[in-house]
């Protein structure tokens, strides 16, 4: 079973991560909730854009890399993903799949360091 | 736009903004395709016939025609369809240029685009606009204005795509009402139509409906019967894929102004940018989907159906980039007000007419809106494509316009509504639709509350900072407004009052106002001087999230922002200040989806009305007023009377009498020894007399000149002339007393206004010279010495040697400069040998203003270290200076002139003011100073405009004029003869030798300014006084470009001919000796050319009558015959003759000559046949 419960899928019918083939290993996920902040007059801070998720896997093999590659083959694609939001719910969301440039600078013994992929765009669906 | 609601503030303020755009871009489909059937067709033909077509019927009239040498081109031009007959296989278009070829392809685009419509004169003068439309009603029963809304593009539903457009929009004009509209869409798909109260919902359907944009169409009726048709694209889309709007793209920058009258956007596209898919000049729409926390809606926008509309443009220019790996290409794309104005309009004059107006140009007692919608609707397809708001709450008239003058589409409309009519100006809001708006700050109180109030402007709604301009002090101290209440009652207001403000230098005139009355007039002046001393002038602030639909430059509406003391540092106190939105500008980030806006708004001022004008004691009546003079009809010379006159070096002046004898006249004369004499060719006017004992005589001597009013029986010296000025420092100077009167000659055109040379050799007989205008008859004198050199040219650019005084009037604004210069020895940039060689495009800056603010600049004395005087009545000075903006708009401008010595008058010389100049370019402004001689200094300034801008300044220089003479550099002179051109009376021609050099030179008869000089060749003074040399000045009659010079002349010239009034000079095919002098020498009315060559010997007489010179039979005479001893009465062949002592007449057209008994003792200066 699965222990968390980040999916993605090219539909809104997605897959939770760990039940993929290969599985992948649950990201540590961070929810960015303003893309453009910005001080206002009144001394609060405001906050405009989309949402943003950013999901870092600390190790991935190369099956595994390929596994998420099949998801967003250019530099980006729209997906759908269900992640952890500000309040610890995990939500889904429509995004665009930002495939990460420096990969290569992860890559150690065949493996796959750090790898950060970015979610931005987000929209509750 | 309407005022927000409270639900919509709280979205805006709770932030949480995000956006997401899109692009449409219009790519007309061809529904048309034929070729030329002509076999030679003329350039400019507008009825094309036509072969191998395909899709007749689906052309409309204003659909655009491309031309072009291959199927599916452009490369000829394109037209606008006016008409297509099917059936004789024609197709009618606009007036074009085109260079039309048989074979040419042609295809009709679906897309309708603005054109000019031109009007015409026919050869038989009627008047049509459009080429061919004639006059019916038009200016009586005016077309209906139809509203459509702007542009659509929106997402399909999966099964159809639907917009919502306005079924109660559009206006008619003087009394009548829409009363139907009448909807049709035109383009691929399956279309529906759903009526719902004040709306219309089409709905298109059909596989095909991706393909191409849909042209809604809507065609309103008034109560006239009177119709409008307008048209706009639709766009439908699907999310994903081929038919997807375009997102590959960045909005590099979103910006409207006010003062500029639009809007212009910079797209950069990433992909399919290609000619088909952006075509030259198309129309883009910008639109978007919005959320505002987590609220899926549209805040704002001017119409209520298109609320995702951000901006509808037309592409104007762009920048392809491409290195070796991508590409990109950058659009800048304007509102169609950017397109009324690269259009040329001719002028478009409207007048009054009291009865039947059966003429275009007739329109009685039009309104500002009545008028611009004549020019427009009539003068160009704006109407078809686009809707306009005419200013029609202001219902004040106009008798006759005449500021629709030549010139573009746009500043011809917004010229005459603004500055000389109610203060409307052509604005185009972010949708495309163009308003015609009277400044917020001219309307009165009741119209300004009547404008609705968008929203207050809290805290909340603000991020950053906001930075209010302040302007304590007045810019403009007095007011001038004036115009006339319909229909003409004249009004003349000014503001504050009798006195101008304390502070404020400059003036401000609006003339030519469209009033309602002296109340109104105060009133209107009273705001134009509080809008233009706006303490305030500017309030920036930036907007915490997409406002951008809640803001635009038109309409005019309020918002509002409340201040407390403890607010600003100046502890300004603000409590629902009303503001104006006069800029608003917009960046996308498409990665967050956020949209950031920035604004500056212009706060309402409060005026204290002016007062009434300055009325003349005496109005002017229009049936007093006496009219202009009608051009003299040139006197005649002399009339047949036959009657010889003489005036004689030795005799004086002598009348032949009935008997044929001569009789002396002169009494009254204190001496008799005349260079010269002729009559006065008004004195019938002037005497109210025929008869030839009234003929007024003038003859000139050493130190005298007589008039006679009686045909010489008496005469009276004339006297107030003066000594000449003793422009060569001379000691002793020079008095009229010992000056040669060489001779004169009168004005035909002026009465009472004659010219005469004077010369005079000093005490080291060095020659002077002087042209003496004479005015009514001897009551005015006028000097202008001749020869040299008046002013030492500098012959190469002369730089400013210092600055001083610079003042700036904010306290951001500074000034620095970089010396040393590199040469030592001037300020500014002086590479002298790029100058020589015209390669001066590398300077660098050497002035630098540093960031002063909008509307802020600075001022500076420059220096040159010496003194110069116009000369022909200018001096030039050049600036070459670079504007630095920190962007495309924000510029600065203005290096002005101040007038000489009043730095604070601050009266331009002239102003350098040029909205087209762009950031980081050099230009060099050459102007020629007329007003006033330079000083020693000159003041100058320059400001900035917009936003922070800063001037580089590489040199200011004056160019190719000349040096103030010190006393006594001016050359020898020896003035030679003159003559007065007979066309209009304007010039004279005086032949003088000037230090060495024989020239011709024209002067202005009004001032005396010298306009050209010629060289005639080098020559010795005693080539001129011993007889080598001689040269005359002769005019052809009533022709002004025409001008001899006959004599002897160096290069063995004997006569020369200029036909570019002077400019310059060929010789005449001759067969004169080469010894001889062509003493006298006359061209008539006729073209036939006498000539006497005097040989030293028997002078002969020649005649061209226009197959050249033929000599005559032999003239009974001996010795020379000087330049005024020949006359002719004209239209006979009556001739005279003179050598110094004898005189002979020819009635034969000097076949036979008889001799004339002249007295004994003569030396005759001039004869003449009194008139």
């Amino acid at each position: 079973m699965p222990v968390y419960d980040y999916e993605i899928g090219t539909t809104s019918t997605t897959t939770n991560i760990e039940l993929l083939s290969p599985p992948l290993p649950p990201p540590r996920s961070v929810f960015i909730e303003y893309t453009r902040e910005y001080d206002k007059a009144d001394g609060q801070v405001g906050g405009d854009g989309y949402p943003m998720a950013i999901w870092t896997f600390d190790l991935l093999t190369t099956a595994q890399l390929a596994k998420l590659r099949t998801y967003c083959s250019g530099r980006s694609a729209a997906v759908y993903i269900r992640t952890r939001n500000a309040n610890e719910e995990f939500v889904k969301y429509s995004a665009i799949m930002v495939w990460p440039s420096d990969l290569m600078k992860k890559r150690v013994a065949g493996k796959y360091l750090d790898v950060q992929i970015e979610f931005r765009r987000l929209v509750a669906v | 736009m309407t005022a927000l609601s409270s639900d919509e503030k709280n979205l805006l303020r709770a932030g949480g903004h995000k956006a997401t755009l899109y692009l449409s871009v219009l790519k007309p489909q061809s529904v048309f395709t034929a070729q030329v059937n002509m076999a030679s067709p003329a350039r400019g033909a507008r009825s094309i016939v036509y072969d191998n077509d395909s899709g007749e019927n689906s052309v409309l009239p204003g659909m655009t025609m491309w031309i072009g040498t291959s199927p599916g081109a452009c490369d000829v031009g394109k037209v606008r369809v006016r008409a297509i007959n099917t059936g004789t296989n024609t197709i009618t278009v606009s007036e074009n240029s085109l260079v039309w070829a048989n074979d040419q392809y042609l295809t009709v685009k679906r897309n309708w685009e603005l054109w000019p419509v031109y009007p015409r004169f026919d050869a038989s003068g009627n008047f049509y606009k459009d080429f061919d439309v004639p006059y019916t009603d038009e200016n009586e029963q005016l077309r209906p204005v139809a509203i459509m809304g702007p542009p659509r593009a929106g997402f399909d539903n999966g099964t159809e795509t639907t917009f919502v457009f306005d079924n109660s929009a559009g206006y008619a004009l003087r009394g009548a009402n829409i009363i139907s509209r009448s909807w049709d869409v035109i383009g691929p798909g399956i279309y529906s139509w759903t009526a719902g109260g004040s709306t219309q919902t089409l709905s298109i359907s059909g596989s095909e409906r991706f393909t191409d944009a849909h042209w809604v169409t809507l065609t309103v009726t008034d109560s006239n019967g009177k119709t409008q048709t307008t048209r706009r694209p639709v766009f439908c889309h699907e999310r994903t894929g081929s038919n997807a709007p375009i997102t590959a793209f960045t909005l590099e920058s979103l910006t409207g102004d006010w003062e500029r009258g639009g809007w212009t956007a910079r797209l950069r596209v990433y992909s399919g940018a290609t000619t088909s898919d952006f075509p030259d000049g198309t129309l883009v729409v910008l639109w978007h989907e919005a959320i505002y926390g987590n609220t899926p809606v549209l805040i704002g926008g001017n119409h209520p159906y298109a609320k995702n509309i951000l901006f509808v443009g037309y592409v104007r220019g762009e920048t392809v980039r491409q290195d070796w790996n991508t590409g990109d290409v950058t659009f800048e794309a304007t509102t169609i007000d950017g397109l009324l104005r690269r259009t040329l309009m001719f002028s478009v004059p409207l007048k009054m007419v009291l009865g039947t107006q059966d003429q275009w140009y007739e329109f009685t007692g039009p309104t500002v809106a009545e008028a611009v919608h004549h020019y427009l609707r009539w003068h160009s397809t704006l109407f078809d494509i686009a809707d306009v708001y005419l200013p029609t709450a202001n219902t004040l008239r106009v008798e006759t316009i005449e500021d629709f003058a030549k010139g573009d589409l746009y500043s011809q409309a917004d010229n005459f509504a603004r500055n000389h009519g109610i203060f409307a100006h052509v604005c185009c809001n972010k949708l495309g639709q163009v308003y015609v708006a009277e400044d917020a700050q001219m309307l009165n109180a009741t119209r300004r509350d009547a404008l609705p109030v968008v929203s207050d402007i809290t805290a909340a709604d603000r991020r950053g900072e906001i930075i209010i301009l302040h302007q304590p002090e007045p810019r403009v101290g007095m007011v001038h407004l004036s115009g006339f209440a319909y229909p003409r009652t004249p009004i003349i207001s000014k503001a504050p009052g009798d006195v101008p403000l304390d502070i404020g230098a400059q003036v401000l005139h609006y003339e030519r106002q469209i009033l309602a009355s002296q109340a109104q007039a105060n009133e209107l002046a009273g705001r134009v001087l509080a809008a233009a001393n706006n303490p305030y002038p500017e309030v920036r602030i930036q907007f915490a999230g997409h406002y951008l639909g809640a803001l635009d430059i038109v309409p005019q509406e309020w918002w509002t922002l409340s201040l407390e003391a403890g607010d600003t540092p100046r502890g300004i106190v603000w409590t629902n200040k009303r503001l104006v939105c006069r800029n608003v500008s917009a960046i996308y980030d498409p990665a967050a989806g956020s949209i950031l806006v920035d604004a500056v708004f212009e706060p309402e001022v409060v005026s204290q009305d002016g007062v009434d004008g300055d009325y003349p004691a005496n109005p002017p009546d229009d049936n007093n007023i006496t009219p202009p003079a009608p051009p003299v009809t040139p006197p005649q010379p002399p009339a047949a009377s036959g009657r010889l006159a003489a005036f004689d070096h030795n005799l004086g002046h002598l009348n032949q009498t009935l008997a044929g004898t001569w009789e002396t006249r002169n009494n009254g004369a204190v001496t008799i020894t005349d260079n010269w004499g002729g009559f006065d060719p008004h004195w019938p006017i002037t005497q109210n007399s025929t008869d030839i004992e009234d003929t007024i005589l003038w003859r000139v001597q050493t130190g005298k000149i007589y008039r006679s009013t009686d045909c010489g029986r008496n005469w009276s010296q004339v006297t107030g002339m003066g000594d000449p000025p003793n422009a060569w420092d001379d000691s002793p100077a020079p008095t009229f007393a010992n000056c040669d009167v060489v001779m004169g000659t009168p004005n035909n055109y002026r009465a009472g206004e004659w010219y005469f040379l004077v010369r005079w050799q000093n005490s080291t007989s060095n020659w002077r010279g002087w042209i003496l205008k004479c005015t009514r008859n001897g009551e005015g004198w006028m000097w202008q010495p001749l020869g040299g050199v008046p002013y030492q040219k500098i012959d190469q650019y002369y730089y400013a040697t210092a600055i001083s005084d610079m003042n700036w009037d904010y306290p951001a604004t500074w000034w620095d400069w970089n010396p040393p210069c590199p040469e030592a020895d001037h300020y500014g940039w002086s590479d002298l040998d790029k100058i020589v060689d015209g390669d001066d495009d590398t300077y660098g800056a050497f002035w630098r203003t540093r960031a002063f603010a909008s509307w802020r600049g600075v001022g500076w004395r420059v220096h040159f270290g010496a003194s110069f005087k116009r000369v022909n009545g200018y001096i030039e000075v050049q600036v070459k200076y670079m504007l630095d903006g920190a962007s495309p708009g924000y510029w600065a401008s203005e290096p002005r002139m101040w007038a000489d010595n009043d730095p604070y008058g601050r009266t331009y010389g002239t102003d350098w003011y040029s909205q087209s100049n762009q950031p980081d370019t050099w230009y060099v402004s050459t102007v020629s100073l007329t007003r006033y001689d330079i000083s020693e200094w000159i003041g100058m300034d320059i400001r900035g405009y917009l936003g922070h801008t800063r001037a580089r300044i590489a040199y200011i220089r004056i160019h190719e004029t000349y040096f103030d003479a010190p006393a006594g550099s001016y050359g020898d002179s020896h003035p030679i003869w003159m003559d007065a051109d007979s066309a209009n009376g304007d010039y004279l021609y005086v032949t003088l030798w000037e230090d060495g050099v024989l020239y011709v030179k024209k002067f202005t008869t009004a001032d005396l300014a010298i306009v050209n000089s010629v060289s005639l060749g080098a020559a010795t003074i005693n080539d001129i006084t011993g007889g080598v040399y001689a040269a005359y000045p002769r005019v052809q009659e009533f022709d002004p470009n025409v001008v001899y010079v006959h004599g002897r002349l160096p290069g063995g010239y004997h006569l020369l001919r200029s036909t570019n009034a002077g400019a310059s000079f060929s010789p005449v095919a001759n067969e004169f000796d080469n010894a001889s002098t062509l003493g006298f020498f006359i061209v008539g009315h006729d073209g036939i050319l006498w000539a006497v060559e005097n040989t030293g010997g028997t002078p002969k007489l020649w005649k061209d009558a226009g197959s050249g010179f033929v000599l005559q039979p032999a003239v009974p005479l001996s010795g020379n015959v000087r330049p005024d001893n020949m006359t002719i009465i004209p239209n006979t062949p009556i001739l005279a003759m003179a050598s110094d002592t004898t005189v002979i007449r020819s009635e034969d057209g000097g076949q036979t000559w008889t001799d004339q008994s002249y007295p004994s003792g003569g030396d005759i200066r001039s004869l003449l046949f009194i008139a």
